[in-house]
């Protein structure tokens, strides 16, 4: 499965060459600009694409050559002016990898980011992994935001690095993280705590991005900065969370012209490339919409369904602060148990405990789907936590159900 | 104490992104940034002080409820000047239904005056000058009003409001007096309604994050059927719901007015009854005489 | 036919607004653009009118996509912004502080007063201008003499306290009588009426329209739009709106039934905001169902306790529903309880909760004390209606009137 994550990548900048092509020939302006820049503003030579690569792997020719075929094939039969797009896109690939290098990548690079809620982490056999794109769908106040705040807070109480929050919607509560934390660390000192406390506000930075421009320039600096990040441990950013960014796609879709879609398409995948580049998980959230017969559907549709490596769907109970967790999507576990769930207490508030809460475990080994367990308060993982030391390795059973997937359909989809 | 000097030169060094903030400095901002008034000392504490600068509240609410109310109430508290623990900001009132009724802005604002004077008349004596801002007068002569009469008008003031706000830097809040009148009226196109809805909400997020203004949006309510019956719930459908950063019902419970926190990144759920006075929005608990008509 | 209207309006020298509601409606290449951005936008008018619809007006501007624009514009992104900015200037508004606001209150009358002490100040001086105000109440309590005194009281002259102005009369369901008018007239301003032809003056003053159907009603508003400006006309009256709203609801489905209540609604204010005249409507009661009760989601449980007592009670609810609540200015609500007939200022931006007792003379409506009765809480909106008085059962609202009065002078 991480094989197919990384196909996935490679089939990327393909796909935007093909959609350049067609936006060349009808469009103009700024889209234009931002799509070059998506394809070889960021990447100045190969010396530092190779630079990038955490673990220079061999070539393997043969792959190469397999994979190349069609892409110069393709740019063939274009005009002159598309050579030159041709060459910076093929000066732009990185190198080739067989499944075996890609293993060895996702083992040393592809870590897993708890969300400091126990009841997710379970559910996502652990939680957040680097190189992924996870989305969060739900209707309004189902803890979209709630989730975000305590991933970033998970991560940065870890130490395991910055958390950039670029925020939609004016969401990003400060106020609401710091009372997480002081819920959480009843045990430290007072000055202990105020130190953590400084410690962790510190490590999320957040930035407010209102416009589907901002938002691709943020991406563009993000990249440049990641790209002379020096790779040490403490302070490289490890958790990209955008909320919400359906709403900053949706006032750019519909219309006669396709832009919008096109757009969100690029937004999507050089999201998928920052994170698989540069070992960053990448969350977002999408709201939902009144669909036919009054049935709530994502907001991002069709299109934008297969850009997420994971779709985790929240709900909650009507006049309760028990929220739903489930999966809609995941690439990686077997998703034949995608009603399995998990319930969190939202407890919103800034007299109440720690956030998210817990309860209620898993899928598979534990008891049958659906049943409500009592609420387990579940303190912080530790830095030392098992889920760290399992460095991307999901558990051997969707090893097993992949096996069976693989063949599939999944294995082609783009 | 080394350990975070470290982690802030570091990161200084990285230098992120241009116009991120660190949630650390956000928060020290935060604390320092006073809140809007309600007039209701119980709304204010569930609402964490006051209507939230920087942010986009919505108010949803029955007719008659007192949406209206609450948009001239905050209008005229903004306006509380700084030495009396106010904002001593301006006010932009957009008014959609031709609700706005001047007179009841002035009666508010004597209501908010002699208030004031009667709370703080010894903080008073220091400053000389506020006597003479303290009139009900100076007070409506800072309220810019846009009546909009179509939705065109309304997302052409939207996008005017840029230019306007660069110039009048004093504005704190803006009231959208109801957000939903014309699109609720003139709209066939449901697709068009969310995208144009969704890009104004947008703009009115980059408002209150870019000028460090409050942004109170009313709402109507609809009747929605869910499982069987027929619930009220806040008009424009669920793609609105997302749009705003708080959003505050306000319904009868019993005979008393209720307002109810039904989503908030920061704050919890909570509801609290307030009171309509001749004054303006009042506490519940206190005995405040309400005005009877002579 | 519109831009002379427009025109119209701006040599009366009315007010802001009205220019403001003309802004919206010029065309793009009027505006002052810069030349070479209006120039793209009137090429591109005649040229996309028939694959990508034309871009005449503001509105079209305004709601496209930036993308869409720049396709079918063709300029770039950068220009495309500056054109919708220049756009959105000229459009929007003008600003105007609420000082200015309570000075233009000050200069000009802006109240029609129902000559009703109490009523008249709980309105801060009576029925405002330039806004909705609806009469809510079961038929045969006095809705339609409530409109007759108003219609009156405008056609007054002046020097008797009134408009001396015109008076349009939306009559869709047969009520309005000229005799109870008269009536109504000889006894409240017997002074005026007695003097020779006065009478069919104040008379001729109105005009009465009977629109049958929900399309003869929108035509009559079109048409209404123009009267409004040539002649002196200071008061619209609609009864009742929900007859005839309803009744086209019987008819189509429920897309249409959508769009239809929308627009004489939106249409009614931008009437009554660009004339600036007061537009009164009535509008009828339907008895609720009982699990029509409706809460917010989140207050379901809680609530279900209490209502079983309530239940047994008969509620009464306006027929038009809750969105067309939101948009009237004013709702005065006409109800019967404990043996009295009550007004209550059910909705209004300046006035407190309360209610008047009333009763119905030959001189019409007079209220039997002018300090309003405060309403607790929700009971402001509700609607009573207890049959006690036995007039109530004979229909007809002239011919029960006066039997009214006749009774209440022989008891007398």
């Amino acid at each position: 499965m991480i094989i197919k994550i990384q196909v996935r990548a490679w089939v990327s900048p393909r796909g935007t060459s093909g959609e350049l092509r067609k936006y060349q020939m009808q469009g103009r302006g700024r889209v234009a600009g931002e799509l070059e820049r998506l394809i070889d503003g960021g990447t100045p030579n190969k010396s530092a694409v190779a630079s990038q690569v955490p673990m220079p792997p061999p070539r393997n020719p043969r792959s190469a050559i397999h994979a190349k075929a069609p892409v110069t094939e393709e740019v063939g039969e274009e005009a002159v002016g598309m050579e030159e797009v041709s060459v910076a896109i093929d000066r732009r690939q990185p190198p080739w990898l067989n499944g075996v290098e890609l293993l060895e990548d996702a083992k040393w690079n592809k870590h897993v980011l708890p969300t400091g809620c126990e009841g997710i982490d379970i559910l996502l056999g652990g939680g957040l992994r680097e190189g992924q794109l996870t989305e969060i769908v739900g209707p309004s106040s189902s803890g979209k935001t709630q989730v975000c705040l305590c991933s970033a807070l998970g991560v940065a109480d870890l130490r395991l690095g910055v958390v950039l929050f670029l925020d939609t919607c004016n969401s990003f509560s400060p106020h609401r993280i710091a009372h997480m934390v002081n819920s959480q660390s009843d045990t430290l000192a007072k000055e202990g705590k105020e130190g953590s406390l400084e410690r962790i506000m510190s490590s999320i930075l957040c930035h407010s991005v209102f416009d589907i421009f901002e938002l691709l320039d943020a991406l563009h600096q993000l990249e440049c900065k990641l790209k002379h990040q020096v790779k040490s441990s403490g302070n490289r950013i490890r958790l990209l969370v955008i909320d919400s960014i359906s709403s900053l796609i949706t006032p750019i879709l519909g219309g006669k012209n396709s832009q919008g879609r096109l757009m969100m398409i690029t937004t999507g995948i050089l999201l998928k490339k920052i994170a698989n580049e540069y070992n960053l998980s990448v969350l977002v959230t999408n709201h939902m919409v009144g669909g036919e017969g009054g049935s709530l559907k994502p907001a991002l549709g069709e299109s934008w369904k297969n850009i997420p490596h994971v779709r985790l769907v929240l709900s909650r109970d009507q006049g309760s602060n028990v929220c739903n967790v489930s999966i809609l999507k995941h690439t990686i576990m077997d998703v034949a148990h995608s009603d399995d769930t998990a319930n969190l207490i939202r407890e919103s508030g800034r007299s109440f405990g720690g956030g998210l809460r817990g309860f209620s475990p898993h899928p598979r080994q534990s008891p049958p789907a659906g049943a409500r367990l009592p609420s387990i308060y579940c303190p912080p993982l530790s830095p030392h936590s098992p889920h760290l030391g399992s460095l991307g390795f999901p558990p051997p059973s969707p090893w097993a159900s992949l096996r069976r997937r693989l063949p599939t359909s999944e294995w082609c989809s783009t | 104490m080394s350990e975070t000097s470290r982690f802030r030169s570091l990161e200084d060094g990285h230098g992120a992104l241009k116009g991120a903030q660190t949630a650390w400095d956000m928060l020290s901002e935060e604390q320092m940034q006073k809140h809007i008034t309600t007039g209701c000392e119980e709304l204010d504490a569930i609402l964490g002080g006051g209507i939230h600068c920087k942010e986009v509240t919505e108010v949803g609410g029955v007719p008659g409820i007192g949406k209206t109310q609450l948009g001239i109430q905050l209008a005229v508290n903004v306006q509380i000047p700084v030495e009396c623990g106010g904002l001593g900001g301006k006010a932009v009132y957009i008014d959609t239904e031709g609700s706005f009724m001047v007179e009841r802005a002035h009666q508010i604002a004597e209501g908010c005056i002699s208030d004031l004077l009667d709370n703080t008349a010894h903080r008073l004596k220091d400053f000389p000058a506020c006597p003479e801002r303290l009139q009900p007068n100076s007070f409506l002569a800072n309220i810019f009003y846009f009546r909009i009469c179509s939705y065109t008008e309304q997302i052409a003031t939207i996008n005017y409001l840029e230019k306007f706000l660069e110039e009048q830097k004093d504005v704190k809040i803006i009231v959208v007096d109801s957000i939903t009148f014309h699109f609720r009226q003139d709209f066939d196109d449901l697709a068009l309604r969310t995208r144009v809805l969704g890009g104004m909400s947008l703009k009115l997020m980059r408002f209150a994050k870019k000028y460090s203004l409050a942004v109170v949006l009313l709402n109507q309510v609809t009747t929605k059927f869910v499982e069987g019956s027929f619930h009220l719930t806040l008009a424009l459908g669920d793609t609105w719901s997302h749009a705003c950063t708080n959003r505050i019902i306000l319904y009868w419970n019993g005979n008393d007015r209720h307002a109810y926190i039904d989503k908030s990144p920061s704050l919890r759920s909570a509801t609290t009854p307030f009171l309509i006075t001749g004054k303006g929005i009042r506490n519940a608990t206190s005995h405040c005489k309400r005005v009877r008509m002579m | 036919m519109c831009k002379n209207t427009i025109n119209g309006v701006k040599t009366k020298g009315r007010r802001a607004a009205a220019s403001a509601a003309a802004m919206s409606n010029k065309l793009i290449c009027e505006m002052g653009l810069p030349a070479s951005i209006a120039n793209v936008f009137a090429a591109r008018n005649g040229f996309s009118r028939g694959c990508c619809g034309p871009l005449p007006l503001p509105q079209d501007a305004l709601s496209l996509p930036e993308f869409d624009l720049v396709a079918l514009l063709g300029l770039d992104l950068d220009q495309v912004r500056s054109a919708v900015a220049r756009i959105s200037e000229i459009a929007c508004p003008p600003c105007r502080t609420a000082l200015s606001l309570l000075e233009d209150r000050a200069r000009s009358t802006c109240h029609l007063p129902t000559r009703l002490r109490g009523l008249d100040d709980a309105l801060c001086g009576g029925i405002p201008f330039g806004a909705l105000t609806e009469l809510v109440g079961p038929s045969g309590i006095g809705k339609t003499q409530f409109c007759l005194k108003l219609a009156l009281l405008v056609a007054l002259p002046t020097c008797y306290g009134g408009l001396n102005g015109r008076i349009i009369y939306m009559d869709t369901e047969s009520k309005f009588s000229s005799s109870r008018l008269i009536e109504i007239g000889k006894s409240s301003f017997p002074h005026i009426f007695q003097s020779e032809g006065m009478a069919q003056e104040m008379a001729g003053r109105i005009v009465v329209l009977r629109p049958s159907s929900l399309s003869e009603f929108t035509e009559s508003l079109q048409q209404i739009k123009l009267m409004i400006l040539q002649h002196d006309v200071k008061l619209l009256i609609v009864d009742s709106m929900a007859a005839i709203l309803l009744r086209e609801n019987e008819r189509s489905t429920t897309v249409q039934k959508q769009h239809s209540w929308c627009w004489p609604l939106s249409f009614l204010k931008s009437l009554a905001e660009f004339s600036q005249i007061p537009i009164v409507v009535t509008n009828q009661v339907r008895s609720q169902n009982n699990d029509e009760v409706f809460h917010y989601s989140f207050q379901a449980q809680k609530n279900d306790t209490g209502k079983t007592s309530e239940r047994l009670e008969s509620h009464l609810t306006a027929a038009l529903g809750i969105q067309w609540a939101h948009a009237v200015t004013i709702r005065l609500i006409f109800e019967a309880h404990s043996g009295h007939r009550f007004i209550k200022v059910s909705k209004s931006p300046t006035s407190p909760a309360v209610a008047f007792p009333f009763v119905v003379e030959s001189s019409g409506i007079s209220l039997l004390s002018h300090d309003g009765l405060e309403v607790m809480g929700a009971e402001i909106c509700t609607i009573h209606c207890q049959v006690q008085d036995t007039t109530f059962l004979i229909r007809g609202p002239s011919h029960t009137l006066v039997f009214n009065a006749s009774l209440q002078q022989f008891l007398g």
